[in-house]
């Protein structure tokens, strides 16, 4: 009789990412850079913008544009995006001049890059969901653009509702499971060292 | 708004064009400060904390 999924499944798990390198304790010597920092920046700054829009679509456009809180609350989500992308972009950067592919990790890059993708198509519409002049003037501008290209048809940026669900649904979860992939892939792979780092720098530091 | 923010803010941006090159004022100190932390982020040594020995619990300062 052969194994059952949920077994073979396991087996696979354990085999291919072991609980010692998914939760590690220690990492190689040459982590201790800042520019290892960005790529836990960027997912911190995520958390940021994922916490404040839940909160953001609970208390809805009313609040947010009326009242304090609401204020600050919808400026920390549009503020944490802004850091959002500077972090990625300086951690694409260093991951790009020390060509991060290397070590069998191009699922790793690749993951990566659609992730920033995933960003970009997140990030815009939630520029046309602000649901004030702001957005209005550039679902305006962009509507030309998409139309040009023949997409408008299917992709309206000047519908409100289609580009909400997109933004709060739809692109939040494709995104989110693509950086736990990438996460998953760094610690299967391990983090990748600098291209002069001796290949037997096993030391480690907390 | 009011104050200096509205001052910078309350008007439309301001472009530095040479050719076919076009930027603002803006993106372009953005873009500045984000090469500037990425060098710094290359040189500037990084904290020693504890130093752990693998497959030890006890930590000990360097």
């Amino acid at each position: 009789m052969s194994e059952m999924w949920t077994a073979q499944l396991r087996k696979k798990w354990q085999k291919n990412l072991p609980i010692e390198k998914l939760l590690p304790d220690n990492q190689p010597a040459y982590v201790a850079s800042w520019i290892y920092v960005f790529g836990v920046l960027t997912l911190s700054a995520l958390a940021i913008i994922i916490a404040s829009g839940i909160v953001l679509a609970f208390e809805g456009p009313a609040w947010y544009h009326y009242s304090s809180v609401g204020k600050f609350v919808n400026s920390t989500h549009f503020w944490s995006v802004q850091l959002f992308f500077v972090f990625m972009v300086i951690h694409l950067w260093g991951k790009f001049w020390m060509a991060a592919w290397r070590g069998n990790r191009m699922a790793t890059w690749m993951t990566g890059a659609v992730a920033f993708v995933a960003s970009i198509a997140t990030a815009f519409t939630g520029y046309l969901v602000q649901t004030n002049f702001d957005s209005q003037w550039i679902s305006f501008e962009a509507k030309d653009g998409f139309n040009s290209v023949g997409v408008g048809a299917w992709f309206t940026v000047t519908n409100l509702g289609q580009m909400l669900l997109l933004h709060v649904a739809f692109l939040p979860l494709i995104l989110g499971v693509i950086t736990v992939v990438h996460v998953l892939m760094v610690r299967k792979r391990g983090v990748v060292p600098p291209i002069d780092a001796d290949a037997t720098n096993t030391e480690v530091r907390s | 708004m009011t104050g200096w923010i509205a001052d910078f803010m309350n008007h439309p941006a301001t472009y530095l064009k040479s050719g076919w090159v076009q930027i603002s004022v803006t993106n372009l100190i953005v873009i500045s400060l984000m090469l500037i932390i990425f060098a710094l982020a290359i040189v500037i040594p990084f904290p020693h904390g504890k130093k752990r020995v693998p497959g030890s619990t006890k930590e000990t300062r360097k």
